[in-house]
């Protein structure tokens, strides 16, 4: 049996994948969702594993997030002079880019009435995050550490190598877990899937890999699936 | 003579200890009364109070405990560093102070509407009954500018408590002539609707209030079958309507997380678990506990509206803040219990959406947001 860790980037994609469209369609977000999807379908026999701290810290984040976008997106079609990304909570918790994500939404507007977009927006979230639970609560087997234990030298160190904090500290999970279970790696084989080429492209990790301060840990194989 | 003496020192004694009981027996009173007026004003620390009244710290502490049990005043802040009380009213919502005035217009109104309801229905009016009307009389002679009129759970209301067993005392006041007439034309309107129900109704249409009309619809749709596809559509649609009509205002931002939450959890389980109706009671009861926290919100915004509520940070703090609280941490945890029934029962992924140009717009934007990286 093969062991498959989720990264973030495969569990949205996965949850993105919502619509009943023809093939001819798909464009490039479904077809993010489908790859994902189709991975995850195909190999149902093996065994998925992510780590607390994507599914503590990172998702949940992520959602706060959008949901606060979604309240600015409420707020400009109750008032059109509003300005997105004035708000209190919108200041405190939104990038700049969530902003603009949220003003582009509401450009929409051209061709939805505000109460189509509403409810379009309400039920894609909704999908979308039924996937998200259906996936953790029914197709991952195992979490693992827990965002306690997650070794913060260990963590320093993949820092000087990758620039994103979450990143970080998820590839130390990783780390951690494959070191630990070393049976994983003796019996089976553990990829690392994402989606996220640009800071877990195999050239990097190898690079990491090199590092003497990590010599002692085990790395995964990296599968980027797109 | 000794014993005369000894006697008449005794009585004298006596005499001397029972005129210092008397003393301060009413220094203390007026100290209770300094202090009750003192709270009229704003709520205050033990330290404001005391400086305010003349008394000294351990005096007005041990006077406010008194206070306290005897339910004339409240604690509204208890912390190591400062203890807050106000003046505990039982003749309005939350405590909310109101003029003399403005107390002596809802006496005449209560009173009023009490005997030409009884004359025209044959029958006393229920609470609600007179408070809808008083709302009514009270808006259109613009006489809401004393006696403020609020959304509360089940639609606009006086400040002013109604009771049917209290004999309103009745004084003389200005515009007596319109608030009798404006009171008949009301009783005329509403007795046309048959229940409270419809009078609840007629006055969330008289208003035009869309979030209150919409809750309404919704508690209807959860007294059906929510086995019935058709119902469970009709619930998805006003769940979305009633979502986007909570109030948008800063200070709302915190009860319209929590109504998204609720609003995004019941769709999960009409899209996912498809029927219902073994949850129904759950489901109410959430909805019950997002409503009492999205009315106590409207109460505190539309009281704000009043020129004497303006200062909204203050208003909030000092009426309505301990309310809100309770009721997100009630609205939590019957969300945390439908949450739980959810996942325990999600075995199956939902059919995926059907495809449509618009929906796939906003899918595409949707997930932008998805993909980019967090930080």
């Amino acid at each position: 049996m093969k062991n498959f860790f989720l990264d973030q980037s495969v569990i949205v994609g996965y949850a993105s994948f919502i619509f009943n469209e023809p093939e001819t369609i798909i464009k490039a977000i479904e077809r993010f969702g489908k790859t994902c999807t189709d991975f995850i379908e195909s190999n149902k026999k093996e065994q998925f594993v992510t780590c607390f701290y994507i599914i503590e810290n990172d998702l949940p984040k992520f959602k706060n997030r959008r949901k606060i976008a979604l309240q600015e997106i409420r707020k400009k079609l109750h008032d059109p002079s509003y300005e997105i990304g004035s708000s209190e909570m919108a200041t405190k918790y939104l990038y700049k880019r969530d902003i603009n994500w949220a003003n582009r939404i509401f450009s929409l507007l051209g061709i939805l009435s505000p109460k189509q977009l509403f409810q379009l927006l309400i039920k894609i979230d909704a999908v979308f995050s039924i996937r998200i639970d259906y996936l953790i609560g029914n197709i991952i087997d195992k979490i693992v550490i827990p965002i306690e234990e997650i070794n913060k030298e260990l963590g320093n160190i993949l820092r000087e190598f990758i620039d994103d904090y979450s990143d970080c500290n998820v590839f130390a999970s990783v780390l951690q877990y494959t070191t630990e279970s070393e049976s994983i790696l003796e019996t089976k084989k553990f990829f690392f899937l994402t989606l996220d080429k640009e800071h877990f492209n195999e050239n990097n990790i190898s690079f990491i890999e090199q590092e003497p301060r990590l010599k002692n840990y085990k790395f995964p194989e990296m599968e980027i699936l797109i | 003579m000794y014993r005369t003496s000894s006697y008449l020192l005794k009585n004298a004694n006596i005499y001397k200890s029972f005129f210092s009981y008397i003393v301060m027996k009413r220094i203390r009173e007026e100290i209770i009364r300094k202090i009750l007026y003192s709270l009229e004003e704003k709520p205050s620390s033990i330290q404001e109070i005391s400086k305010k009244v003349g008394s000294n710290w351990s005096t007005t502490n041990e006077i406010l405990e008194e206070l306290k049990k005897d339910r004339k005043v409240r604690e509204i802040v208890s912390t190591e560093k400062i203890r807050l009380f106000k003046l505990a009213r039982d003749d309005t919502y939350l405590d909310i102070p109101i003029s003399n005035k403005g107390k002596q217009i809802g006496f005449y109104l209560f009173n009023k509407i009490k005997k030409e309801w009884a004359k025209k229905m044959g029958k006393p009016p229920m609470n609600t009954d007179v408070l809808k009307v008083a709302v009514d009389v009270l808006e259109k002679t613009n006489l809401s500018r004393e006696l403020p009129t609020v959304w509360y759970l089940f639609g606009k209301i006086p400040i002013l408590k109604y009771s049917p067993e209290v004999d309103y005392p009745i004084s003389d006041i200005e515009d007596s002539g319109r608030i009798d007439k404006e009171v008949s034309v009301s009783i005329k309107a509403f007795s046309t609707k048959r229940t409270v129900y419809e009078r609840m109704l007629q006055q969330y249409e008289t208003y035009n209030n869309e979030l209150y009309k919409s809750k309404e619809k919704i508690r209807d749709m959860l007294n059906k079958n929510l086995d019935d596809e058709k119902i469970l559509k009709e619930l998805e649609n006003e769940i979305a309507k009633f979502y986007f009509c909570i109030p948008t205002k800063d200070d709302a931002s915190g009860i319209a997380m929590i109504v998204h939450e609720f609003i995004i959890l019941l769709e999960k389980m009409i899209l996912s678990l498809k029927k219902l109706d073994r949850f129904k009671k759950e489901i109410t009861d959430a909805f019950a506990s997002i409503w009492e926290l999205v009315a106590i919100y409207m109460f505190f915004d539309s009281l704000g509206s009043y020129e004497q509520f303006k200062n909204r940070e203050d208003l909030r703090f000092i009426y309505f803040e301990n309310s809100i609280q309770y009721r997100i941490s009630n609205a939590k945890d019957f969300l945390s219990q439908l949450n739980s029934i959810y996942l325990n029962n999600l075995d199956n992924l939902p059919e995926k959406m059907n495809y449509s140009k618009e929906a796939e717009a906003v899918r595409n934007m949707f997930f932008e947001m998805g993909i980019e990286k967090e930080k």
